[in-house]
Parts: C-alpha cells; sequence; structure tokens
C-alpha cells in the first residue's frame, strides 16, 4: 500500500490552508507528521481521510483516488480522530459490531483481535457501557480498538498520546508495531517528539501549510544543518527558527 | 449587571425569534388554527350542556394548577458564569431579580388567558363573572410570582422550613383555587396575597444572602430549561449543537434482531437504535398514537375520522425527520466503506415500517368500542398517508437537502 500526495492545494471553503504538499508513506514505514499548532497536521489528514477534498492536486492509495473508487479507498484506512467521536446511543459492544458491519469484517476474527485489546486496555468489563460513562482516555481506547481491528493497509492516528495513560500509550505503540510488521504502513500526528523520534521511520515536517522537511532522522539532521546526535526536537526548533 | 442582563435578554430574545419563526410556519399555523377553532366549538358545546355538579370546582382547580405549575426561571445564565463571574457573585443577585421578574412575563399571559377560559364556567357556579374572573387571575399570577421566587431561591443557601418549596406551593394553590370556587375567588386571592407578603417579609428580607449563590444548581436548571426548550423547538426545525439525550431502554433489545448484522444493514442498525434509544423519537410516536387511538375512538364521523387519522400520520412522520440527520456531525459514519445510497434507503424504511405500524394501531381505538366502518377509514386515511409519506415526501425532502452535508 502506497499513500500518496501530488501537489496537493486545499483547506476550507475559500480559506486556503495546505500549499502544494507533497509527500509519500511507503508500505511497512510509520511517517510521523510534525508541526506547530496551525501548520495543517490536521487538515492534511481531513484531505487524505476524504473529509475535504482538495482544491488542486491529487491524493491516491495505491494509484486509485477517493473518486475513482470511494469504497475500496475507504476499506484500505482505519482512522483515529484526534478527539474521540463516539454514538452516544451505543453501546461499547455494538460500536465495534457496527464497525464490522461497515467494513465487512469477518466477526469471529475481529472479534478475537477486539477482544485482546479490549482486555490490554481494561475494557473488556465494560462492553455493556454507554459512551457517556467512559473518561475520555477510555473513549479514546474505544477510537483504537475500533481502528485496529480492521483490516485496513494505512492506519491514521490524530495526536494518539493526549489523554492516553503512560501504560496505554505502550500499548499503543505496540499495536502500531505489530501493524507495521505485519505490512501495513502508519501516518501519525503528534507533538510527542521524543516518542515520534524513536518509534517512526520517516518524518513530513510541516510548516504554515507546506512540506518544510521529509525523511528520515539522518536525512533531517542534514537539511537543517545539525550535528549527527541532534534530536528531533533539535530539529524542531530549527525549523520554528527559520523564516 | 444591569446591562449584562440587557445584552443576555436582547441576544436570547433573537434567537427565540428566529426559531419561533421556524416553528409556526405557515401550514403548522393553518393546522394550529382549524385545531383552535375545534377547540373552542367543542368547549362551548360542552359547557352548553354543563350542570353543575361536585366535581367540576376541584377539577377546574386541578387545570388551573397544573397551568401554574408552567414557566420556569429564565436565568440566562452561562457555564462560563461561575468562572467569570465568580468574584461578583454577591450583586449577581439583581440580575437574577431582573431575570425573574422576565421570566413572570410569559406566564402572566397563559395564567390571563387560563382565567379569561374559566369566566364560562364561573357562570355555571353561580359566580360573578367579571369580580370572579379578575380575581381568579389575580390569585393566579400572585401564586406564579411565589413560584418564581421560590425558583430563584432554590440556588441560594437561605434558611428556610422545609415546606418552603414548590410542591406544597402547589398544594397550597389548588386548595385556594378549590376554596374560591366554592365561595368566591376573591378569598382564594386573599391567602395568596398572605402567602407572597409572608414569604418576601419574613423569608426574603430576613435570611436572603447573595453570597450564598450555588452557581453550579443555578447553571444546571438553566441548561435543562434551555434544553428543554430547544428539544420543543427540535421537533419542526433542525437545532444546530442540540446533543438530544439517550436512554438505555435495555428491555426494547427484543426489536434489535429486526435488523440483520450484515454490511447491507450498516445504516439500518444505527437508525433502529437511533430510534429506539434518543430521548426525542420513541416517546413522539408513543404519546401521539395513543392519543390518536383515544380522539379517533371518539369520533363517529367516518371522513373526519379518515382525516385526523391522515394528518396524525402526517405529523409524526414529519417530527421523524430530523432522525436522517442525526448522523451529519458524526466523522466516523462518513468514512464507512459503504455505499451513500444505502444511508437513505435505511431511513426511508424505518420510516416507512414506523409509519404503517402507527397507522394500524391507530384503528385500534375505534375497534376497541366496536366501531368498525370508522376504524376502516381512519386506517384506510392513515395506510394511504403513510405511504404517500415514505415513498414521495421522503425522497423529495432527502433530494432537498444531502444527508452528509460537505
Amino acid at each position: 500500500m502506497t499513500l500518496t500526495l501530488e501537489h496537493v492545494t486545499g483547506g476550507y471553503g475559500n480559506l486556503q490552508v495546505l500549499k502544494d504538499l507533497n509527500f509519500t508513506v511507503e508500505d511497512g514505514t510509520i511517517v510521523g507528521l510534525i508541526g506547530l499548532n496551525g501548520a495543517g497536521k490536521s487538515t492534511t489528514i481531513k484531505h487524505i481521510i476524504g473529509l475535504l477534498t482538495p482544491q488542486k492536486g491529487q491524493i491516491t492509495i495505491d494509484g486509485k483516488t477517493l473518486a475513482e473508487d470511494p469504497d475500496g479507498y475507504r476499506q484500505a484506512i482505519a482512522y483515529v480522530p484526534e478527539t474521540p467521536v463516539l454514538y452516544s446511543e451505543l453501546t461499547l459492544r455494538e460500536h465495534l459490531e457496527l464497525t464490522m458491519m461497515a467494513y465487512s469484517l469477518d466477526k469471529d476474527e475481529a472479534w478475537a483481535r477486539a477482544k485482546d485489546m479490549l482486555k490490554k486496555f481494561r475494557l473488556d468489563n465494560k462492553l455493556d457501557w454507554f459512551p457517556a460513562k467512559f473518561s475520555k482516555g477510555m473513549k479514546q481506547k474505544v477510537m483504537i480498538v475500533a481502528a485496529f481491528m480492521t483490516n485496513a493497509k494505512l492506519y491514521i492516528i490524530d495526536e494518539p498520546f493526549t489523554g492516553l495513560d503512560p501504560l496505554a500509550v505502550h500499548d499503543l505503540l505496540d499495536l502500531v508495531q505489530a501493524k507495521k510488521a505485519a505490512g501495513a504502513s502508519v501516518l501519525m500526528s503528534t507533538h510527542i517528539l521524543a516518542t515520534a523520534q524513536q518509534y517512526a521511520d520517516q518524518f513530513v515536517l510541516l510548516r504554515s501549510g507546506q512540506v518544510r522537511a521529509t525523511g528520515d532522522m539522518a536525512h533531517l539532521r542534514e537539511d537543517f544543518q545539525l550535528a549527527a546526535d541532534a534530536s528531533l526536537d533539535a530539529i524542531y526548533m530549527a525549523m520554528t527558527e527559520e523564516h | 449587571m444591569r446591562k449584562l442582563w440587557q445584552t443576555r435578554l436582547r441576544r436570547h430574545q433573537k434567537t427565540q425569534f428566529k426559531y419561533l419563526r421556524l416553528v409556526f410556519n405557515d401550514h403548522f399555523v393553518l393546522i394550529l388554527l382549524i385545531l383552535f377553532g375545534a377547540l373552542l366549538y367543542g368547549y362551548s358545546q360542552w359547557v352548553r350542556q354543563l350542570m353543575p355538579s361536585w366535581w367540576l370546582r376541584p377539577a377546574l382547580a386541578l387545570v388551573l394548577t397544573a397551568l401554574l405549575s408552567f414557566g420556569r426561571l429564565a436565568s440566562l445564565s452561562e457555564p462560563a458564569d461561575a468562572t467569570f463571574l465568580l468574584p461578583q457573585t454577591s450583586s449577581f443577585a439583581q440580575y437574577l431579580f431582573k431575570a425573574r421578574r422576565y421570566s413572570l412575563l410569559l406566564p402572566s399571559v397563559v395564567l390571563a388567558l387560563g382565567a379569561a377560559a374559566s369566566v364560562p364556567l364561573l357562570l355555571v357556579l353561580n359566580i360573578d363573572p367579571l369580580s370572579g374572573g379578575i380575581t381568579l387571575g389575580a390569585l393566579l399570577l400572585i401564586f406564579k410570582d411565589l413560584d418564581l421566587w421560590l425558583q430563584l431561591i432554590e440556588h441560594y443557601g437561605v434558611q428556610r422550613p422545609a415546606w418552603v418549596s414548590r410542591f406544597p406551593l402547589f398544594v397550597a394553590a389548588f386548595a385556594s383555587l378549590t376554596l374560591g370556587l366554592f365561595l368566591h375567588p376573591a378569598y382564594g386571592m386573599i391567602i395568596a396575597l398572605a402567602l407572597d407578603l409572608g414569604f418576601r417579609w419574613v423569608v426574603l428580607a430576613g435570611h436572603f444572602q447573595p453570597a450564598t449563590l450555588d452557581w453550579l444548581s443555578l447553571n444546571a436548571s438553566e441548561a435543562k430549561r434551555m434544553d428543554r426548550l430547544y428539544r420543543f423547538y427540535n421537533l419542526f426545525t433542525d437545532v444546530p449543537g442540540l446533543n438530544s439525550g439517550v436512554h438505555r431502554r435495555k428491555w426494547l433489545d427484543i426489536f434489535l434482531p429486526l435488523v440483520r448484522k450484515t454490511p447491507a444493514h450498516t445504516w439500518a442498525y444505527l437508525y433502529l437504535r437511533g430510534f429506539l434509544r434518543q430521548t426525542t423519537y420513541l416517546g413522539l410516536w408513543v404519546r401521539l398514537v395513543i392519543v390518536g387511538a383515544v380522539v379517533l375512538a371518539l369520533i363517529q364521523v367516518w371522513w373526519l375520522a379518515a382525516l385526523v387519522a391522515g394528518l396524525l400520520v402526517y405529523l409524526v412522520g414529519f417530527q421523524l425527520l430530523p432522525l436522517a440527520f442525526a448522523y451529519s456531525e458524526m466523522v466516523m459514519a462518513r468514512l464507512y466503506p459503504v455505499p451513500a445510497s444505502q444511508q437513505r434507503a435505511a431511513f426511508q424504511h424505518l420510516t416507512a415500517v414506523l409509519l404503517v405500524v402507527f397507522a394500524l394501531v391507530l384503528t385500534a381505538g375505534p375497534l376497541a368500542l366496536g366501531h368498525w366502518v370508522v376504524a376502516l377509514w381512519a386506517g384506510a386515511g392513515a395506510l394511504l398517508v403513510a405511504v404517500l409519506f415514505a415513498f414521495w415526501y421522503l425522497p423529495y425532502r432527502l433530494r432537498k437537502k444531502p444527508l452528509m452535508p460537505a
């Protein structure tokens, strides 16, 4: 699976946020999407998952755009939003059931995968709860279980760590790495730079709606002319000081 | 604080006006006028053949007491007040006094109309209609004044005996009204006046401490009031951002197997649960079907029964419409790899089933009394409207407004 953004320009209505974005997410890689508040991380993600349509350029998954193959495109993506969104009238069990129906998953396989994750996140005894009873972290875990239960080839995770307890952060990172090992790709936006540096293979650095730099750590250090042991944090600070 | 109240009030009235214009649109006003006319005619017929009997006085007192309980304290407070105005807690009482006075306005009109509508009954009870009507109105207004004071001090740490609260107030109002209808409403008015003034002198003047305002309870009751108001508006038009409440209603899970759990039924799965568990829809459907069955049981003219049954089906169908758009803000639902046509078809199917069942249950009213012909006509009228609504009007509406706006 390869996600490709070519000359993508877009935003909300007349407000242009993204200017000529180009990057790819290859098979079996974890890509960190990094940038200041308002740099366009969430907007980029909204364009990829199809909530917004690019004004110019195109976004393809394995060469196909959303318009060419809507169901296939959507089937390929699993998405964990920045703020958890749940149906107030569905129980946890029904959320998972609905996801299985919508993504045409095999029930037994999907439940087996879900049960493992629910146990890990200590949600396995809360299957009949309504979301109103969940804390923010628990809701985020429900979103993660629903997304990682699918057979998606591309996982898009927006700010996954806020609100999660440290144990859950570790469990999530385990899940991400397992999916990578299975050949899926992951695009993850985050402000937790130390974690990103440790787990991501490639980075996309956004500044004011444009790609400032892409590549692995070695490439970024070279680009910003920093020492060979410079951290992602140092690279990030160097980017914010540029004009 | 005076300025704050004025800006809040202006903003509140502007939004209310906007919604009221949407609620009272042309065809709704027409239906209301017809219903109101029929009601007046029925009432005048009923009064004409009425004999004064023992139950008339307490029954009228009960109706008027129920009317009295309408009207909450509109504080127009906002959750942010509890943080930003915390240092101004004491002077906020001035704001709330103004809010209380404003809250008296609408109930006054309703109660005055209630008193006016009681005048023909006063005649039946041999009470002078002019003095009786005026004192009856005054009695109701004074009790409402006291009720709003009680609603206000609920949010303050006011030292008072436990019986100084709303429920005993309504008991007292019912007793004074019954007494007033036996003798003359003026006696009831004197009781109301004594209670109101007594409350103002003893409780308010003696124990009111403006610094003890409980912001959280004030905000909670205002949120509840606005929620009820918006839920009412939501029956007629879309209220953005209204998070309608949900109830688990586990006993209704017996209906869930009606939708098979396959990818083709993804939207049906969601809509069925939305209908059964969101507070608005099921309650409305059940209320209208019960009222409708009772009304149809009383009607003996076949064409009127068919008309009323059809009208009821239209009303319930119209008020189910917002459910179609209940998930338009739901990001995850937009990402499902299911064809967009499935959502429309699922809602149409649900509406058709609900309206046909509604139509069939309606006929139970006349059937129970053995009115076969009326039941047949009512059923035919209701089914006709149900089919027209689901297969002609609904597709037209859904074409006009997309289920998932861009």
